[in-house]
């Protein structure tokens, strides 16, 4: 084992001489690594950061795991004589506090009784409170009760886990990516080397371990300055979000795991494929003769326009059309990686920063949201707006819209209706002053306020799935479809848009047009859009016949309310707001009995929001894009350096035939030209393209809990990865011409030796 | 007046702390017209003062008087224009470009002086023939045998009439029925028009051909066989 262990290091004290002793070859694999170790490091550090975040902060600022609200006085001292009740030797739970407000019955006062779970089985002493204690608090009376996120600690933590892996994982495949595409491009320039070692005997497995072994040499050598780099930019990131910087043992070998798990499969596949190679088709190339594609004729060069140096430029990037493909798309793929990774940390600002309800309020069945309470709830200071939400999918009304064709993307995939299109996946929702009010957190296109004045009009949002389905433009007409009749009966088992197709034929519907007074452009949706009518028009499409075939108009009924609060509200100041929401309800709603008619529910919208700020996602985000971005250089100067490297030879082939510096500078520039060009037209169709598949997958990823985004590409960000895309192609292809004069104005300087 | 003259030439390389003289103060004259062959052992220094002549490389000391003119005094473009005017050379390793077929290589140095192809295409058909490189010219290098490749590579340095051609080994790669094609083919251009021809070379049947024969032996070059012992 020692002896194992001695080689071993031996092994890599002589990788490590050899890559110093070239290090002019291996100072781009330096620079990757650097990146690479500053990559994992800093996700790590801020992942680490968050983790520990969510504990404390949730520990300060909640000292109990459940409250038992509404609470009678029997129920109340019930849980309090229960709190020592001792169950094999286990201490389930400590009465934190006891709130007592006032009842509308003096002689029935309320409660709300905060409870905390013992030590750290606090969950499974949760269980066996409600196993020993709710059936007898249920037969006491009345009540609810609401876990804290104290409760739910584990599952935050358990999400920000799978985040944290899950950033890792795509950092760690970056990574892998960005050192194998480096090291196959070496690969691919040093073939000869390579088929001079194999065909004196090296394996795949010798050729691999020499490869594995030059690049944790390397590793080793840039991971101090790596986590000089990381820990600086760790402490600022987490002073700016006042959380502590973690960083220990753990993270230093979970480093070093990484990153040789990175060298190791960076090198892996490369190698594999090289080792498979016959060796002479290898040894033929040391002059590039391999790269060139072999042509059907030859070029008159003389007949053609132009100077030498551009006919033969262009010819020349035509002939090595292999190599130019692979250093082109290896250039523009980090740039158009990197914005990309900033645009989604865009996304998902956007997520963090859309309002998000606070406090859900659920009525039960004898009662509703209505004016009643709205307007002193809208008051109380620190209310944003309250939204209230009641709908009736068409579907189950046996009732359907019709659209007219142009108005309907080819997203929708909506089944036919004559000339029309017809859905049936759309929320009738009733739609008063408080609801338009609350719309306009959204972007809203035209007046949704006509829909008060005027029955005829209506309020759309455009897509579901959180696609856009709909082109509507405020002043386009849909038709509502009522059932009517049969036309004949069947029984069906069909979901959808075939249950749809079947209903309109097996049905007849009567038709009213309505006129679109606004659209919603970024409404979330789940598989169904909605259209806000008004009150009329609701209870119209919701009325039912009775027995002797009268029609009862539907009823509009809140059944719960969400509270959003405002924003930049401190911890204390939203938990004043809480109290006051409840004081608010229970004064409107307590009926003197035992009946609780609205239970609040606080959603910890803003918690959520502060726990996934911290760690400083955002600009985490933006470390892992511009270290992404600055692989782009360093990948295409280090193929170019070489590839132009093997071409030395060429252009003093050419200055013997009577070439002057102004022709050789010419082909270096016409080449950089249009490698400059080529890259920043392909590095704009592929960035654009990643970005709409990226922006389409986070808004169907984002769900109807998450928000629709807006499609934001960041175009300072773009611009900036296009300059350095086109700067790296053109200067790759420049540089090398300074190079090969300053060589022949050193040749030119005669020594003096005699 | 020679059309090619050395004086007192130098021409040194530095290994680690050893200097070595390859060219060890050469004195050389070739008459215009004249067919030189320089022969020599391995690491002799033939080449480097081949190279040295043709302007490809810079001595350390001396002079090199190419039609009047010290070529050592003349800035690199000066000198690499000249060099395509009136000077063909063919390497020791062919030195093709790899991306280029063999009738691209070969019309190369005509296209980068601005020579029209009807100037050329004569002479051009001549030698594809001569060196039976008919089926080869749509043929990247890597394509070709290595004599294929020798014969582009002196087809490329005949394709402008250079007054002087410099051949380092030129039949190297060559058959010996293929060498004495490719040697009469060098002669007869070189009489057509008055072509001073430089070779470096093993081959003493070769050699013999030669108006003169100099032997290089550790940079220092000396007559071998004069062209009066040659008439002899």
């Amino acid at each position: 084992m020692g002896e194992s262990f001695e080689r071993r290091l031996s092994e890599l004290k002589i990788a490590g001489k050899s890559v110093l002793f070239n290090f002019k070859q291996y100072v781009w694999f330096f620079a990757v690594l650097f990146i690479i170790q500053s990559l994992l490091l800093l996700t790590l550090i801020s992942q680490q950061a968050k983790l520990t975040n969510i504990r404390s902060t949730i520990e300060s600022e909640y000292n109990y795991h459940l409250v038992v609200r509404s609470a009678n006085k029997t129920q109340t001292a019930y849980i309090r004589q229960n709190q020592e009740y001792v169950f094999a030797d286990d201490h389930i739970y400590d009465v934190v506090s006891v709130y007592a407000y006032d009842a509308a019955d003096a002689a029935r006062p309320k409660y709300d009784v905060y409870i905390r779970f013992f030590g750290e089985e606090y969950e499974m002493h949760g269980r066996m409170f409600f196993r020993f204690h709710e059936a007898i608090l249920e037969s006491l009376g009345d009540f609810h009760y609401e876990y804290s996120p104290l409760h739910d600690v584990a599952d935050y933590e358990r999400e920000a886990f799978w985040t944290t892996a899950l950033l890792l994982g795509f950092v760690f495949l970056l990574s892998t990516a960005a050192l194998a595409l480096l090291f196959n491009t070496r690969i691919n320039h040093y073939r000869f080397d390579y088929g001079v070692y194999m065909t004196f005997g090296a394996d795949r497995k010798r050729l691999a371990k020499q490869s594995f072994n030059e690049m944790t040499a390397i590793s080793l050598m840039t991971l101090l300055p790596a986590l000089g780099f990381s820990l600086f930019v760790g402490a600022a990131i987490c002073r700016h979000a006042d959380i502590p910087l973690r960083f220990g043992l753990f993270e230093l070998l979970l480093l070093l795991v990484l990153t040789a798990a990175v060298n190791y499969f960076a090198v892996f596949l490369p190698v594999k494929r090289v080792s498979k190679a016959i060796p002479n088709r290898l040894l033929a190339s040391a002059d590039n003769s391999d790269l060139v594609l072999s042509p059907k004729i030859s070029v008159h060069l003389p007949g053609q326009k132009g100077s030498f140096a551009k006919r033969l430029a262009l010819l020349t990037r035509r002939r090595f059309v292999k190599y130019n493909a692979l250093v082109l798309f290896s250039t523009v793929l980090f740039g158009a990686l990197a914005v990309n990774i900033y645009f989604l940390s865009t996304l998902e600002q956007q997520l963090l920063q859309k309002p998000t309800a606070q406090y859900r309020l659920t009525f039960s069945d004898a009662y509703g949201y209505d004016a009643y309470l709205a307007s002193p709830l809208q008051k109380l200071p620190g209310v944003a707006f309250v939204e209230k939400r009641e709908a009736t999918v068409a579907s189950l009304l046996t009732s359907h819209v019709l659209f007219d064709p142009s108005d309907v993307l080819p997203s929708a995939d909506l089944p036919e209706s004559g000339e029309e299109k017809a859905a049936h996946n759309v929320y009738y929702t009733a739609c008063d002053e408080e609801i338009v009010s609350s719309l306009s957190r959204y972007r809203v296109e035209g007046d949704p306020s006509a829909v008060l004045r005027d029955d005829k009009q209506v309020i759309v949002s455009d897509s579901w799935d959180n696609v856009r389905r709909l082109s509507l433009k405020p002043g386009d007409t849909v038709r509502i479809a009522s059932f009517a009749s049969r036309r004949y009966n069947a029984t069906y088992a069909m979901e959808s848009d075939e249950l749809l197709r079947f209903l309109l034929d097996a049905n007849r519907y009567t038709y009213e047009t309505y006129t679109v007074c606004a659209v919603i452009r970024d409404m979330p949706s789940d598989p169904n859009f909605t259209m806000y009518v008004s009150e009329d028009t609701y209870r119209q499409l919701t009325a039912t016949k009775d027995e002797e075939g009268n029609v009862i108009p539907g009823e509009i009924r809140y059944e719960e309310a969400y509270v959003y609060a405002e924003e930049g509200l401190t911890p204390r100041e939203l938990k004043a707001l809480h109290e006051s929401i409840l004081r608010l309800v229970r004064d409107a709603y307590d009926v003197g009995n035992e009946t609780i008619a609205v239970t609040v529910t606080d959603l910890n919208a803003d918690l959520k929001s502060r726990l996934d700020a911290a760690g400083g996602s955002a600009f985490v985000y933006a470390a892992i894009a511009l270290l992404t971005l600055l692989v782009t250089p360093i990948v295409c100067f280090f193929s170019q350096t070489i590839f132009y490297g093997k071409r030395r030879q060429e252009f003093t082939l050419l200055r013997s035939m009577g070439a002057v510096t102004s022709e050789i500078r010419s082909l270096h520039l016409i080449d950089g030209g249009v490698f400059a060009l080529s890259a920043s037209v392909l590095y704009t169709i592929l960035t654009l393209t990643l970005s709409a598949l990226l922006f389409r997958f986070r808004n169907a990823a984002a769900g109807i809990e998450g928000m629709r985004v807006l499609f934001d590409l960041p175009l300072s960000v773009f611009f900036i990865g296009l300059a350095l895309t086109a700067l790296s192609a053109f200067l790759s292809a420049y540089l090398p011409y300074v190079s090969f004069v300053r060589g022949e104005k050193k040749a030119e300087r005669s020594v003096e030796f005699q | 007046m020679p059309i090619l003259e050395t004086v007192d030439l130098i021409k040194q390389y530095k290994q680690s702390e050893e200097v070595i003289t390859a060219v060890d103060r050469v004195n050389l004259k070739v008459e215009d017209g004249e067919f030189i062959a320089i022969i020599g052992t391995s690491g002799s220094g033939k080449s480097t003062l081949l190279h040295v002549c043709a302007g490809l490389d810079r001595p350390n000391s001396g002079k090199v008087i190419i039609r009047g003119q010290d070529i050592v005094k003349m800035k690199a473009d000066e000198l690499s224009r000249y060099r395509g005017r009136f000077m063909g050379i063919v390497f020791q390793t062919h030195n093709l470009l790899p991306q280029l077929t063999a009738y691209e290589n070969i019309t190369l140095p005509a296209v980068m002086c601005g020579i029209d192809a009807i100037r050329y295409e004569e002479h051009l058909n001549k030698l594809i023939k001569t060196l039976d490189l008919e089926n080869r010219l749509n043929h990247l290098p890597s394509e070709l045998s290595g004599g294929q490749r020798q014969r582009v590579a002196i087809a490329r340095a005949m394709i402008n009439r250079p007054q002087i051609l410099f051949a380092d080994e030129p039949t190297g790669s060559l058959d010996k029925e293929n060498a004495e094609e490719v040697l009469n083919l060098m002669l007869k251009t070189k009489e057509m028009i008055g072509q001073t021809l430089i070779i470096v070379t093993h081959d003493m049947d070769i050699a013999q051909r030669a108006d003169k024969i100099y032997r290089m032996d550790n940079g220092v070059l000396r007559l071998y066989r004069g062209k009066e012992e040659k008439e002899a």
